[in-house]
């Protein structure tokens, strides 16, 4: 009947009008209405892929606006996963949001090559409150200009041990005293599970991330073989600076056999193949494992939402040799400004403000250390025995490690080269097989792996106009060093 | 004589009326197919087409596309073995859905339809239920039920004495891929179910009534009459379920993402992976989805021509 | 007798089955009110310690889950409008009228069932972009209803061409077009049919989550439930009783409209089996 086409038509003009009328449509509404000409909002967006620092960028941004109505900053989280391909589709977009953190799709010299960011607008007062190592070539500065704004510190240890008190003290163990070597881990985590009967296991591994059991090994792996192995950003540069040669796999099939002895003998809690981190941090959390080997990011997780959890935290175990955690300075997961972004001023009022309020909440909430020393030695700032253990523990193991980027930037492509290769089976996930098999032979597969690796090193070193095995090569690196400017003025 | 000719240009009149009305709905067909044949052209036609295209470029997903690379992802394709690897999955995982699917289907569908069961309706909601629910939620809840600590389908396996030790369902090489294969089945079952009462409804109760007159007994009746009548329907469910089953992705993401190792990593998984993780590369992804595309075309050709020919056989 | 004890054990194995088949949702349900910490030590104990109605308020709140409900609905409403509205149309003409090309559609169309998707989201990125609808439920919506309606276009198509002739040509007789014919008389006999598109396209759509993710990136106030839902499982946090009190509120409105149509949803389909 005519009623129901009606209904129809309506039905769908109704559909079409409805959202339009719900939510905004992309331009910030000009505030108060009612007053006359108003002031023209400056309106900044900000993605986040990092979940543990958003709240407190949260909470800077949120005291930001209200001191500023003139500027409107919003900022859009996303899961880790989801941003490569949320960042993909942007930049073909052409609508890059003003602050973004970067993304596996394209390094800063690419963004910069073609046009999509613009050198922070700072002056040197401003750059001259970081440590050093903050500004660092091909992370957070092109060509001595700084074009990444540092989230926190890049005295970062990734993973660490963290071991629970109480259980250690009922089993009979100095809980003052941690595991310091492999064999000590072992021991202790069989004494304290067979103390508990098993109600409580030994160690607690969240095995179902692929990147997680490659960093966990890679770490461990430097205890192995001292001067030949050292972890930088990724799975393919498990490298040795001397030679200029990749992937030690001896030490990774030592580090990863030493895990799965904790397997084999019922030592580890189970499903740790479907665990992520942060259930395996909940299960650590509730007591039903003794140790785990996690991130440091947790630290604040277990002091928060684990207040009865008497706990403490240690550098990971070493088989001969102290573990180091390599890094290269600059910060995690700087953010990168836009070259649409036109207020310029609005954008350093932000990054001011950042510095004075965001930095000491990442300290206050002992999430993480900032960039800045002052702020992270502010006695006013309490902070927990774990925390300043934690501090104490960044410094003993965290140190800068060399970068060809700094000899010549060319070789930023040949990185981003070797990473655009398909990777068909990552190393996590032969991990994985290795973990949950008896029979599959690991060693051979990593060989198969560095060979390739290798290959493609070699090839990307060809390719790229410029770089060359030498700027690899670092006579002068002593891996428990940390490599400042003045040992690159001693090569030359 | 007058009327004669009056018949005549009645019938003159008539059929020109009749020719109109033929026209004009065959424009008003066209009107109507308008608004989906601009969808479809858009949203399906295009994509597949450029799909094609990405697979003969290497290209990451950022900025021009213009390295063209022709047939190469294909042959690399051939040889590599991990994604023959997804493709044994896929299909190890197809048969497990649809050999433990469609005969429970089949068989609760019989069941339900009988005229003299009550509850029907309950029952049928019931065993929809897990339908209607997002695969995440599912995937989150079984990965619980099915874990080796305390996990309750072990504890209750353990409780009927059938198994001594927990057993890794969901992290074991051998069982990981049957564990979430026999999950999607127990998900998607309530469809097939739904489809196949709508196959039974369809048949129409005159034939029915003649078998009870010609004295046949119920057995004989579905034996000889309702399966046979069912299969043209069967043969439609069994076409989805192969296609569904070749296309298992979302379970499987959340629950292992392929994991342990590549024990479950299927072709829409591998493909995913290629296309967005790290620096995608969509060529080789067109490429591999494509190949695989051919393939699901294939079987569903050879599945077709099988069911005519058992058709042909049994229609007498 | 005999059938008796037939019906009473059918019953009995029906609902034992029933049971074990639903125990998921009984658990998941179960878990909703269960604190973290119940949860992680699992176990087949259904009743939780304590009824932690928290679950349910960090739920709503934590995860802006309002406003992700609120469009949820709104794509899902009209999502289904255009897909029912499309279908019927196209599905009407196909099977009602034979005209030129009609064979080649319905072959072009069934095809494409067969052919993989995957990442085709790239090129429908870009068109969406074009039409300027980036970032707007508009868009959304276009993404997500543009998609494969080819089962409902069949099911149209089937049911209409087993209508009886007699009925489109005492229309004519009336005196009435083709529009009339099909508001006035075939349409509302295709109650079972719409319902069961009504049906299964609000499951899809409820349910939908990559396109909802893709098309809303820049504007988070624009997310539905789905891609909500994954704000609990973040890389840093496990708030599983949180997602399970979440999926709980999120599976209700799929569950009423299942209920509410299911009844169509049978016969609509036989209807169409049979044509």
């Amino acid at each position: 009947m005519k009623k129901k086409r009606l209904a129809l038509a309506s039905l769908l003009a109704a559909s079409m009008l409805l959202p339009a009328c719900s939510s905004g449509s992309g331009e910030e509404p000009v505030n108060n209405a009612g007053k006359e000409e108003a002031v023209k909002t400056t309106k900044l967006t900000m993605w986040i892929r990092t979940w543990d620092n958003l709240p407190y960028f949260q909470e800077a941004v949120d005291s930001f606006n209200k001191a500023n109505p003139d500027i409107n900053v919003e900022i859009v989280s996303f899961n880790p996963d989801q941003y490569n391909p949320a960042m993909q589709a942007a930049v073909n977009g052409g609508e890059l949001p003003d602050l973004f953190q970067p993304f596996d799709q394209m390094n800063m010299y690419q963004l910069k090559e073609n046009n999509l960011i613009q050198p922070l607008p700072v002056d040197e007062a401003f750059t001259k409150q970081f440590d050093e190592g903050t500004w660092w070539e091909g992370v957070t500065s092109i060509d001595g200009q700084p074009y990444g704004f540092p989230d926190s510190s890049f005295k970062d240890p990734r993973i660490i041990l963290y071991y629970n008190k109480k259980l250690m003290k009922d089993a009979g163990l100095d809980p003052e005293a941690p595991p310091k070597t492999w064999n000590e881990l072992y021991a202790q985590a069989k004494t304290i599970q067979e103390h508990t009967e098993g109600k409580s296991f030994g160690l607690a591994q969240p095995m179902k991330a692929d990147w997680f059991n490659n960093v966990l090994s890679q770490l461990l792996a430097t205890s192995v073989s001292y001067d030949n192995t050292f972890v930088l950003n990724g799975e393919r540069f498990f490298f040795n600076f001397k030679d200029g040669s990749l992937f030690d796999k001896d030490a990774l099939v030592e580090s990863n056999a030493f895990i799965k002895r904790f397997i084999d003998d019922e030592l580890m809690l189970p499903d740790y193949l479907l665990m992520d981190p942060p259930t395996a941090a909940a299960q650590f959390g509730e007591g039903n494992a003794a140790f785990t080997m996690t991130g440091y990011w947790f630290l604040r997780t277990f002091l928060n939402d684990y207040p009865d959890l008497d706990f403490g935290v240690a550098a990971l175990p070493a088989k001969s040799n102290p573990v180091v955690a390599g890094t290269w300075g600059g910060s995690p997961n700087p953010f990168y400004l836009s070259s649409k972004t036109e207020n310029k001023e609005a954008v350093k009022k932000l990054l001011d403000h950042f510095t004075k309020e965001y930095y000491p909440l990442l300290v206050k909430n002992q999430q993480n250390l900032s960039p800045i020393a002052s702020v992270n030695n502010d006695a006013n700032l309490n902070i927990s025995p774990q925390f300043k253990d934690y501090i104490k523990l960044v410094n003993d193991t965290v140190r800068l490690q060399p970068s060809p980027l700094v000899r010549n930037s060319a070789e930023a492509q040949v990185m981003t080269d070797i990473r655009s290769q398909p990777i068909k089976e990552s190393l996590g996930k032969m991990i994985q097989q290795y973990m949950s098999s008896d029979s599959y032979d690991l060693a051979k597969a990593f060989d198969q792996y560095g060979k390739m690796t290798q290959e493609q090193f070699e090839a990307a070193l060809n390719k790229v106009e410029g770089s060359s095995k030498d700027n690899w090569k670092f006579a002068n690196w002593n891996i428990s060093e940390d490599y400042s400017m003045k040992k690159y003025e001693e090569l030359k | 004589m007058s009327r004669a000719v009056n018949t005549a240009s009645q019938t003159d009149r008539t059929y020109s009326r009749l020719l109109k009305r033929e026209t004009q709905k065959k424009l008003w067909a066209y009107v109507f197919i308008l608004p989906q044949t601009i969808m479809f052209m858009a949203f399906v036609a295009y994509p597949i087409v450029m799909s094609y295209v990405y697979s003969m470029y290497e290209w990451n997903g950022i900025g021009p596309r213009e390295n063209f690379v022709g047939l190469k992802y294909y042959g690399e394709l051939m040889s590599d073995h991990i994604f023959w690897n997804a493709y044994k999955n896929s299909f190890l995982f197809m048969l497990t859905t649809v050999v433990t699917q469609l005969p429970a289907a089949l068989l609760l569908a019989l069941v339900l339809n009988s005229p003299k069961l009550r509850l029907k309706v309950l029952y049928r909601t019931t065993y929809f239920l897990p339908v209607v629910t997002s695969s995440a939620v599912v995937a989150a809840v079984m990965r619980y039920i099915f874990g080796q600590r305390n996990g309750v389908f072990n504890e209750a396996l353990m409780m009927l004495n059938l198994i001594e030790k927990p057993v890794p369902w969901l992290s074991s090489m051998d069982y990981a891929l049957f564990t979430i294969a026999l999950i999607s089945s127990w998900k998607w079952l309530g469809i097939k179910l739904v489809y196949f009462l709508a196959g039974l409804q369809s048949i129409p109760n005159e034939v029915y009534e003649a078998a009870m007159i010609d004295g046949a007994n119920r057995r004989q009746t579905l034996w000889y009459i309702t399966i046979p009548l069912i299969m043209p329907v069967g043969a439609v469910i069994l076409m989805l379920s192969v296609v569904d089953g070749l296309h298992a992705f979302d379970l499987v993401k959340v629950m292992t993402d392929g994991g342990p190792g590549i024990a479950t990593q299927t072709v829409d998984l591998y493909i995913y992976t290629t296309a967005f993780a790290g620096i995608p590369s969509i060529g080789y992804a067109s490429a591999a989805g494509i190949f695989f595309g051919l393939s699901i075309f294939a079987v569903s050709l050879l599945l077709g021509w099988i069911v005519k020919t058992a058709n042909a056989k049994g229609g007498k | 007798m005999n059938s008796r004890i037939t019906r009473l054990s059918t019953h009995a194995l029906l609902i034992l089955f029933g049971i074990i088949w639903i125990f998921p949702f009984v658990w998941m349900l179960s878990s909703s009110f269960k604190s973290n910490r119940e949860y992680l030590g699992g176990g087949l104990d259904l009743i939780p310690d304590a009824i932690q109605w928290s679950n349910y308020k960090r739920a709503w709140e934590v995860a802006n889950f309002s406003t992700y409900f609120n469009n949820s609905i709104v794509l899902t409403v009209a999502v289904v409008a255009i897909v029912v509205v499309t279908s019927a149309l196209c599905g009407y003409a196909l099977g009602r009228v034979n005209f030129k090309g009609r064979t080649l559609f319905l072959f072009i169309i069934t095809s494409t069932i067969f052919i993989p998707k995957g990442y085709t989201i790239i090129p429908i990125y870009m068109l969406i972009k074009q039409l300027g609808l980036l970032n707007s439920m508009p868009g959304v919506i276009l993404a997500e209803a543009g998609g494969a309606q080819i089962l409902f276009i069949l099911l149209f198509t089937a049911h209409f061409k087993g209508m009886p002739g007699e009925l489109e040509e005492s229309a004519e007789i009336d005196g009435a077009g083709f529009l009339r014919t099909f508001f006035r008389i075939m349409l509302p006999l295709s109650t079972p049919i719409i319902a069961t598109t009504i049906l299964m396209q609000f499951m899809w759509t409820w349910n939908s989550f990559l396109t909802p993710l893709i098309f809303t990136l820049n504007t988070p106030d624009l997310r539905t439930l789905s891609v909500g839902m994954f704000s609990f499982i973040g890389q840093y946090q496990s708030d599983y009783t949180g997602l399970t009190a979440a999926a709980s509120i999120a599976l209700l409105p799929v569950m009423i409209v299942f209920i509410a149509l299911q009844r169509y949803f049978v016969e609509g389909i036989a209807g169409a089996v049979k044509g």
